[in-house]
């Protein structure tokens, strides 16, 4: 239900005013937290070294190429004492007494195992045997503690960060989960550095809400927003994600729940999944320094093959091409530029049994292949362990970015791909005088080097989170925890056109090289506060029981200040007291909250059969007034049959069989529920209203439904591991937000890119597909292993029902459509199927789809469907080759097929902005269907049609190579290290595909063209390519 | 793990589970602030009534201006000087039921669509209101009553205008939407005549500048309508000092003068068009920048708005002689010829024109077009001109356009799809 109270008079300005303080503050304790912890730290190390007793060191490697395992939990059984291994397999245990100690060694994808050491053994060998599949691996399900994975009824997939990062060269978070776990798609925007993706978990669930996943670091809810930043594109998209803010180098793993069937714990806003992010933590022992440099280039990948050559009439008639060549040469500099990437990472980890902690710092700065855009940030995290007791554990961690990322502009905003896309013969300099004078040297509007030099975008952004976490066991069956933490995220967003007095005359620019600033800020808390608790029996020998009940609060505080000016008086200022025109300001605030509570039982027999069941119930404050709260339900089973007495199947050594059935929501956006009118300025100043959002008072959340069945199997001694999972998820009471008539008059709040809209519940999505792991050890020999990971996930998509008796379709943006018996936001359009061309070229006797197979009149041919947006199949496959123990090769390949995209390149090449194709002048070299679309248009017989730019998008891209090296430890002792890793790594290095636009993977995340399923690529950088170079010591 | 019986677990796993539930009743944690959005009830107040009429009014003056520069872009009166989807497929008049911008922008982001009718229910609603509520409750409410009544004809009368059809949607008592049907110009000329009937028929008498203000209006949608003779009778009751403003400041960028902000010294979003340039009519001050715009266009610049501030005129003395001279062509009697001519002859001696002499039927109805767009330019009364003289395009259908394409011949608004896709009455 939604609720509201009123703010008392001034309240907004000192909320404003604590708000500002409250965010200084935060920096300055969040800097001076950082630099404190890592200068104690650094004190403390050699007190911790001196205070160790006894030691044991060695090394943990893999059975049969004996490569070193990395990041394995080395722990002495019985106590809090641990250790992690470097990147050379090694741990080194202190503060050791006795004459002999048992470790336990856990590594995920590895059999956990025990070993015997004498204390003050300082060579010791443990070999770890690869487990395609491990039943005994802990996963986070939102009760107390851990929970192994042979409990569970349902999949998760889980992502070995810290592995992937030694190995690969990752940017962001999105570039760990992309091909890596079977479901999970992620689609880019841009290939501009900073440039975020949207994450899509088993298809599109939602209509109209967001479809991205909830986000969770150390158990405390995060911003997961996506899209935000500056309008670098126009049509409303920027494209940063705060996804990306984490650094992947502090990551341990990430855990992936991926619906309803997983994620009924996690209540409403969970429907689309759960990403779990778990952060390195530190081990006991001496303080284990990690240092790590990274040196390479971003570039733009083959743009003479990318680009198309432009045709276009010149004075005389003739038609004269340019290419990517020829405007390069004409331009006389380089279009694009070979990016620098750096980055430095520092990292202690440490402590004792009492306490354990694990410090980072990095700085990076990563410089795009368009001239302005660039990434600088630097990012701390300081995570502590604390036991005081064998019933106490607390868990604290902290951390704190900051950085710039400055964007080029794109797509309807100008720039350096929308003026190099329209390259134009007729605007070289040696065309024409007038062409001279402009001296725009081939480029469509702006040369790029102007464009780069007059529209100043970029986000700053500082981003705190700080969380924790108590956890007591009281009595032996008995354990709570109370996690609690805050994500504050300071956004600012910022325009610049600094006055240049010489571009005003330049007719591209004009006025706008007056000046213009414009700033938008955003304050965004989110808070979290979760209490669990879990009872554990046996009732008998052989049945167990585990009940748990919980409840969460989160909140979220939304604050957004504004200000506009334009026209600076001179060059040089750029703040908006600066301008002297059209000065605008704005502030907002907009808040949300839910308050859930869950109660789950869980059953064990044997150890082997599973059968949980549980129930949470939800309120939140975006419910309308006639809504209350929601109950979802779940329940699950898993079976262990490798474990029966009667299982005589050696060469598959483990089975695992689930089912699980779940519940979960969506809650509506905040105050959808709402009729509502914004604040205006009436005439002489008076104060005024005008209608904003017409609301609905019966809103309610969507409901998911999901069924999930799979097995996990290991076979031939464990040297092939198999998940597969089918699932069935129906998201019930679907909210669909459509268009309001302009004639209602509500007309939401436009300014702010925000149409009218009404929310309502409506209709039946179903989703349906599998999803496949696979992992094997290929061959392994002493000094020679291969491993291989092949991932492969289906989706089938479709609206069952929109709600209302009759009700076939709603628009969902340009050539979009919520369809009846369709995925979730196809292109609809009407579709050429034949024509003929005379002699001239000219397309005639164009007829379209009948929307039965046969041909019709274009001008009164039905809309028909074209295809999804969202990828159908999904997969990736990964191989790591170990030579020599220290050498190991790598590589992914990953796929995505079953979806079109709008080539808007294509679009306004040859249509919207007259005619630049070959098509245009040499159309009988074309087929007739295509050059009729090209010659489409209000004007003629046939009107607009844009079928022929409904392309299809299936690709696969050589995403990863590397090639690291362990070096010798003489060699690293000669740089002053106890080890070293050198590594070279690739990534983006080629592309297969048949898609006619420049990236097959770009497109708008928001706006007309964009938003949640929206699949339009216009004029946007294509992914880069990245050679890094690394080195890694520990010390 | 201890061996415990199931009674025990349950009494203690219920006593949890109990004070987790518990937790959902706490509305409190639930409540959530709104600083900025004001609850449609709130406002359904009679002490509240001068703030409606304030929002009429408000909405309205907005919802004018990007009608005067959309209608200015399809009418010639100004050119599209950047070429971008905002202005571009009004300029080269190709404009699609499935454009979003003209239907569902902002008034200040040249929606048309969405504006007008927010500006009509906006004035619907408040006279809803004004009508249920008391003289005791509201002074001078039917003053009121007939302003916002005023208001919401012009709205229709611009829907009418400028879009080929449309749709009137009201609210019930209940506040629940009444979706409308698709109505014809005509139709809709015949509500606006009714909503400006209300007000001149008012008793007591609206203040004489409303019903000057409708009188003024009613002629236009008699007009309109090919109701010669009892728009004359309107325009012959108003003075010709009348004036009715729709003001603009410089408040927020929702108040500013739309022309100028797409238009002046500090913006070079358009230029003057073709037609307008050479006039050499104090009425349609202009000036040659002396550059160029992006697609080759010479830059002119519009001078009748200077500033943010400067109002739009929506009613006048001036445009009811207007009316009384095209009646008076119409009825095309020797007195009636004189008279127009004499009318027009007083507009030409203003803009610099020789005086006609004896001019026929035709050559007075083609002056008086000519007067109409000289005396009214750039205040949205261009494209509809066009459309009921029926006049030839200019430039001519199939001319290339300077940004690439030819000039199309959509001129009325198609009624957007975003109504028709999502009104229950069309589909």
């Amino acid at each position: 239900m939604q609720r509201s109270s009123s703010t008392p008079r001034g309240a907004p300005v000192r909320a404003r005013l604590v708000r500002h303080l409250a965010s200084s503050l935060t920096i300055h304790l969040t800097r001076l937290t950082a630099l404190a912890a890592v200068a104690g730290l650094a004190a403390f190390a050699p007190a911790a070294a001196r205070a160790q007793e006894g030691v044991v060191a060695g090394t943990v490697l893999s059975e049969g190429a004996l490569a070193p395992v990395t990041g394995a939990q080395v722990v002495v059984t019985g106590t809090q004492l641990g250790s992690v291994t470097d990147a050379a397999g090694r741990f080194r245990l202190g503060g050791l007494t006795g004459t002999q100690v048992e470790l336990e060694v856990r590594r995920i994808g590895f059999r956990p195992t025990r070993a015997q050491a004498r204390v003050g053994d300082t060579e010791l060998r443990i070999v770890m045997q690869l487990r395609a599949v491990e039943l005994d691996e802990t996963v986070i399900t939102g009760t107390p503690g851990a929970t192994e994975k042979r409990a569970l009824g349902n999949a998760v997939s889980t992502i070995n960060a810290a592995q992937v990062t030694e190995i690969a060269q990752v940017n962001s978070v999105h570039d760990l989960l992309n091909g890596r776990a079977p479901g999970v798609v992620v689609m880019p925007s841009t290939g501009a550095v900073g440039g975020g993706a949207r994450v899509r978990v088993r298809g599109v669930a939602s209509l109209s809400l967001s479809n991205e996943p909830l986000l969770y670091v150390d158990g405390v809810r995060l911003n997961n927003m996506v899209a935000t930043g500056p309008e670098s594109q126009s049509f409303s998209s920027s494209p940063i994600s705060r996804f990306n803010d984490i650094n992947p180098e502090d990551i341990e793993s990430i855990e992936i729940l991926k619906g309803p069937a997983a994620a009924t714990l996690y209540g409403t806003e969970a429907s689309n999944g759960v990403i779990q992010i778990i952060t390195k933590r530190g081990t006991s022992g001496a303080p284990r320094w990690t240092a790590n440099i990274k040196q390479g280039i971003n570039y733009l990948r083959d743009p003479e093959g990318r680009f198309e050559t432009n045709y276009q009439p010149v004075p005389g008639g003739a038609i004269r091409s340019l290419d990517f060549s020829g405007l390069q040469e004409a331009a006389g500099y380089d279009i694009f530029r070979n990016g620098h990437l750096q980055e430095y990472d520092l990292g202690v980890s440490g402590g004792s049994p009492l306490f354990r902690y694990y410090v980072s710092g990095s700085w990076e700065q990563s410089e795009g292949a368009e001239l302005s855009n660039y990434l600088r940030r630097y990012n701390t995290r300081a995570n502590f362990s604390l036991t005081p007791s064998d019933r106490i554990g607390i868990d604290a961690s902290l951390g704190y970015i900051s950085g710039r990322t400055r964007l080029s502009p794109e797509a309807g905003y100008g720039g350096t791909v929308w003026s190099t896309v329209l390259m134009s013969p007729a605007n070289l300099n040696d065309n024409s005088a007038a062409a001279l004078a402009a001296d725009r040297r081939g480029f469509y509007t702006g040369r790029t080097d102007e464009y780069n030099r007059i529209y100043l975008l970029w986000q700053d952004v500082s981003r705190f989170t700080a969380s924790g976490s108590v956890t007591h066991t009281p009595i032996s069956w008995f354990r709570h925890r109370l996690n609690f933490g805050t994500d504050r995220t300071d956004e600012g967003n910022n325009t610049w056109y600094p006055r240049i007095d010489e571009l005003v005359a330049n007719p591209n620019f004009g006025s706008e090289a007056l000046g213009l600033r414009e700033i938008r800020d955003r304050q965004v808390t989110y808070s979290t506060l979760d209490y669990a608790a879990t009872a554990s029996f046996a009732i008998t020998p052989s049945l167990t029981s585990a009940t748990s009940v919980g409840a969460q609060y989160y909140r979220t505080n939304n604050g957004f200040l504004y200000a506009y000016g334009e026209v600076f008086a001179v060059p040089g200022v750029s703040s908006v007291r600066a301008t002297s025109l059209n000065q605008s300001y704005d502030e907002d605030l907009t808040e949300e909250a839910s308050l859930g509570t869950y109660i789950q039982e869980q059953v064990g027999i044997s150890d082997r059969l599973f059968l949980t069941a549980g129930v949470r119930a939800d309120d939140h404050s975006a419910f309308g007034s006639n809504f209350d709260r929601v109950y979802y339900p779940k329940f699950s089973a898993s079976y262990v049959i490798s474990e029966e007495p009667f299982w005589s199947f050696p060469w598959a050594n483990t089975l695992k069989l689930r089912a699980a059935y779940g519940e979960s929501g969506k809650a509506p956006e905040t105050f959808s529920s709402v009729r509502s009118f914004s604040p205006a300025i009436g005439p002489s100043g008076t104060a005024a209203v005008t209608p904003r959002d017409i609301g609905n008072p019966n809103l309610g959340p969507e409901r998911g439904k999901e069924i999930e069945l799979g097995f996990d199997a290991g076979f031939f001694d464990e040297r092939l591991g198999l998940e597969f999972t089918w699932y069935r998820k129906r998201t019930m009471d679907a909210i669909l937000d459509r268009d309001v008539p302009g004639s209602i008059g509500f007309i939401g709040d436009p300014a702010n890119q925000l149409f009218a809209r009404q929310f309502f519940n409506a209709g039946e999505i179903r989703n349906s597909g599998i999803e496949l792991l696979a992992r094997g050890r290929a061959f392994e020999r002493e000094n020679a292993g291969l491993e291989l990971t092949f991932t492969l996930a289906t989706n089938d998509n479709e609206i069952v029902s929109l709600g209302e008796e009759g009700l076939q379709f709603v628009t969902a943006g340009t050539y979009r459509q919520h369809r009846v018996g369709y995925p979730v936001g196809s292109w609809f359009e009407r579709r050429i199927v034949s024509a003929t061309l005379d002699a001239t070229g000219t397309a005639t006797n164009v007829l379209c789809d009948d929307g039965s197979g046969g041909g019709v009149n274009c001008n009164t041919a039905p809309f028909v469907y074209l295809g999804r947006t969202v990828p159908k199949v999904e997969g990736g496959i990964g191989a790591t080759l170990t030579l020599f123990r220290n050498l190991r090769l790598y590589g992914l390949v990953d796929w995505k097929t079953g979806h079109k995209k709008l080539d808007g390149n294509t679009r306004v090449r040859c249509t919207f902005f007259g005619g630049r194709c070959r098509e245009n002048y040499y159309p009988l070299e074309f087929d007739a269907r295509r050059v009729a679309g090209v010659q489409s248009g209000p004007n003629v017989t046939v009107p607009t049609i844009v079928d022929f730019l409904i392309d299809e998008a299936d690709f696969a891209k050589l995403r990863e190579v590397s090639a690291a090296y362990t070096l010798p430890e003489r060699w690293a002792r000669t740089m002053g290290a106890s080890r070293a890793q050198v590594a070279l790594a690739g990534r983006n290095l080629a592309t297969w595909t048949k898609y006619g636009g420049l990236e097959p993977e770009a497109m708008f995340m928001g706006g007309t063209r964009g938003g949640s399923n929206g699949a339009w690529e216009q004029t946007t950088l294509p992914q880069l390519s990245q050679w890094v170079f690394s080195i890694n010591l520990g010390y | 793990m201890d061996i415990m019986n199931i009674q025990s677990l349950a009494r203690r796993a219920g006593a949890l589970g109990a004070m987790a539930l518990a937790l959902t009743a706490c509305d409190k944690l639930l409540e959530v602030d709104s600083p900025s959005r004001i609850p449609a009830e709130t406002i359904e107040d009679p002490a509240y009534a001068d703030l409606l009429v304030n929002s009429v009014v408000a909405d309205f003056e907005c919802a004018l201006g990007s009608y005067a520069v959309l209608g200015g872009l399809i009418g010639e009166e100004l050119d599209d000087a950047t070429q971008t989807a905002d202005r571009y497929p009004y300029d080269i008049r190709n404009a699609q039921p499935t454009d979003r911008r003209y239907a569902v922008n902002a008034c200040q982001d040249l929606g048309v669509y969405a504006p007008l009718q927010t500006a009509r229910v906006t004035a619907s609603n408040a006279a809803r209101f004004l009508s249920g509520w008391s003289d005791a409750q509201v002074p001078d409410r039917q003053a009121k009553l007939a302003i916002v009544r005023a208001y919401e004809g012009y709205a229709i009368l611009l829907l009418g205008e400028g879009f080929c059809s449309t749709v009137l949607s009201t609210f019930d008592a209940d506040g629940n939407p009444v979706y409308g049907t698709e109505i014809t110009p005509a139709q809709a000329f015949a509500e606006a005549e009714a909503r400006f009937t209300e007000v001149i028929d008012a008793t007591p008498a609206p203040p004489d500048s409303v019903r000057n203000m409708a009188l003024v209006g009613r002629a236009r949608a008699r007009l309109n309508q090919g109701n010669f003779t009892g728009a004359r009778a309107d325009a012959a009751l108003v003075p010709a000092a009348y004036v009715k403003l729709a003001s603009a400041s410089d408040d927020d960028a929702r108040r500013r003068n739309r022309a100028w902000a797409q238009n002046s010294a500090t913006s070079t979003a358009t230029s003057v068009g073709a037609p307008y340039r050479n006039l050499n009519d104090p009425r349609v001050p202009v000036l040659n920048t002396g550059t160029n715009g992006p697609t080759g266009i010479p830059l002119w610049r519009q001078l009748k708005y200077p500033e943010a501030e400067s109002p739009f005129r929506l009613a006048s003395g001036e445009e009811a002689r207007l009316i009384v001279a095209e009646a008076a062509i119409q009825a095309n009697t020797p007195a009636d010829l004189l008279t127009a001519t004499t009318i027009i002859n007083e507009f030409r001696a203003q803009g610099n024109q020789t005086q006609l002499v004896a001019p026929t039927q035709a050559e007075l109805r083609a002056a008086l077009i000519d007067q109409r767009r000289r005396e009214l330019y750039l205040e949205g009364q261009h494209l509809y001109d066009l459309i009921r003289f029926n006049l030839p395009f200019d430039p001519a259908v199939g001319t290339t356009f300077p940004g690439g394409g030819t000039y199309g011949n959509v001129r009325c608004l198609p009624l957007p799809n975003t109504e028709r896709f999502n009104n229950p009455n069309l589909g």
